[in-house]
């Protein structure tokens, strides 16, 4: 059914409306369901506190290898993606997620708003195409599509395969080889298919616990909001003499159906913040692989890149074990911030696609990761009298990077 | 003697702001240069010359001062759409000029065109 149609069915489309903001006519969509969405983990960043009060996410006590903790966050491209932050409630862009049109919406209203009162006859032209553009695109309404999850998904940790070694814009257009599932020669299956949601909240996280504990077959419970390969395929999916499905109550199926992973786009496998800060002829620079991707910057540290990753497997009940920047750590091993929990020996995943290596920092008597400010390189590298490595790493002002610990 | 070189100091700070003032870019609007530049393309894209209408260089990829350079000379040769490109008027080039040189490399915004 056309979504624009659906939406009609269930009284939704009738609550669009144009919020004005520099023009009365335009700027964002909004209707019911924003309420429903800032109470979702894409708008705070809390999953949900433990019983320690630790508090799960991104804008809570959460550690993650790449950008290290978003806690004191200042770099504005995280929210290109991050649309809110904590409590913060102000517009909701629907059209992120579901606009078939991609528009760049903030410089759109700011040169609308610029050129909109102006005598020039120019600049009332080029506000009436601004205006004609943002309605094209308000008027794109759809299910969201492979390329508004992987907007940002794709790009995760910054950059196209950066942070999921298993989602890059491989998967915009993929053919079937690639993957059996979405292939637009196969399938052709949106992420919605199986990431399916309820009240905005999509299924499939992995700081919900426990990650997938039901075998639900989707005809059991068509609502069931964890969607696993049993759902569809059931737990006997192989042919009916097959040794196979005796093995799927304790080998997950990614485990022999994912040998590989990255095989089109190199993913990131290793990012190290304490090389950061290095200059080349007083400035800052960059350096390329193989790949052509940046195996240095001076803003963020050193990289490694990899393509076709065999994935390491770890024996999991489907739950996520993750360190907070409030929990004790040894400094002496590595870190495992986020790992597949362990309780019963239950069942084998090939979760961990893009496991990796990275620095981070502890404070001199303190036993747990630092919060830092992954970026905050930035302002060493833009202070000429600052040393390479003297501040470039986490804390606030004043603190000292004492000892660098492994982590992944 | 002193009155004599202050006079012939003074009378080249002149000439060299006179110089200067007669050679130097007339800097438009940056924000109407930049659907300028894209008008550019979207011309070019319709009339068959490129294959997509976005502009092919972003303001990063030069300095302030080569595309000051470029526009002193008036060298577009790179931008290709020549029919273009003559077809603009020197207020329209002033704004396109300001738009790449506001946000090119070495600029506190350096852009790319989206």
């Amino acid at each position: 059914m056309d979504y624009r149609r659906s939406l009609t069915a269930r009284g939704l489309a009738e609550g669009f409306y144009l919020r004005a903001a520099s023009d009365p006519s335009l700027p964002f969509l909004s209707h019911g369901s924003a309420d429903q969405f800032h109470k979702t983990i894409h708008w705070t960043w809390h999953a949900y506190t433990d019983e320690k009060g630790h508090q799960f996410g991104k804008g809570g006590d959460s550690i993650n290898n790449f950008c290290i903790s978003t806690d004191r966050m200042q770099d504005k491209s995280c929210l290109s993606c991050h649309p809110g932050w904590g409590e913060e409630t102000v517009a909701v862009n629907c059209l992120n997620c579901h606009g078939q049109k991609s528009i760049n919406w903030g410089e759109s209203f700011e040169d609308l708003a610029a050129f909109a009162g102006s005598d020039d006859p120019e600049e009332q032209a080029i506000a009436d195409e601004i205006r004609g553009n943002i309605r094209a695109a308000v008027q794109a309404v759809v299910r969201p599509e492979r390329q508004n999850c992987g907007g940002c998904h794709f790009k995760g940790g910054g950059g196209d395969g950066v942070k999921h070694g298993d989602l890059d814009t491989s998967l915009t257009k993929p053919n079937k080889a690639l993957d059996v599932h979405m292939g637009i020669d196969g399938r052709n299956f949106q992420c919605t298919r199986c990431h399916t949601t309820t009240l905005h909240n999509i299924a499939g996280r992995v700081y919900t616990k426990p990650a997938a504990s039901d075998r639900k077959s989707l005809i059991e419970d068509d609502l069931a909001t964890k969607i696993t390969c049993e759902s569809c395929h059931s737990s006997t999916p192989h042919k009916s003499e097959s040794k196979a499905n005796d093995h799927t109550d304790k080998v997950a199926c990614q485990s022999c159906h994912i040998p590989t992973f990255a095989r089109v786009n190199p993913t990131k496998v290793s990012w190290d913040w304490s090389k950061a800060g290095k200059r080349k002829d007083g400035k800052p620079y960059k350096t390329e692989d193989a790949f052509g991707k940046h195996d240095y910057m001076s803003i963020k540290g050193q990289f490694k890149w990899a393509k076709n990753v065999k994935p390491e497997y770890f024996w999991y009940n489907g739950s996520i074990s993750s360190i907070t920047a409030k929990d004790p750590i040894d400094p002496s091993k590595v870190v495992a911030v986020s790992h597949p929990w362990v309780p019963g020996r239950t069942r084998m995943r090939a979760f961990f696609p893009s496991r990796s290596t990275m620095q981070a920092a502890i404070r001199q008597g303190q036993q747990n990761l630092a919060r830092s400010h992954a970026f905050r390189t930035r302002r060493v590298l833009d202070d000429p009298r600052l040393e390479p490595g003297a501040d470039q790493g986490p804390g606030s002002p004043g603190d000292s990077l004492l000892r660098r610990i492994r982590f992944r | 003697m002193f009155k004599k070189g202050l006079f012939s100091v003074t009378v080249l700070i002149f000439l060299i702001s006179a110089i200067g003032t007669c050679f130097a870019l007339d800097m438009g609007n940056d924000r109407k240069g930049k659907y300028t530049y894209r008008k550019v393309y979207k011309a070019c894209n319709a009339r068959g010359e490129v294959d997509s209408a976005k502009p092919p260089i972003s303001p990063d990829a030069k300095t302030q001062a080569q595309w000051t350079r470029a526009f002193e000379k008036k060298d577009f040769a790179d931008f290709g759409c020549k029919a273009e490109w003559d077809a603009l008027s020197a207020d329209e080039l002033a704004d396109i000029y300001a738009y790449l040189y506001s946000h090119a490399a070495d600029s506190p915004s350096p852009a790319k065109c989206k």
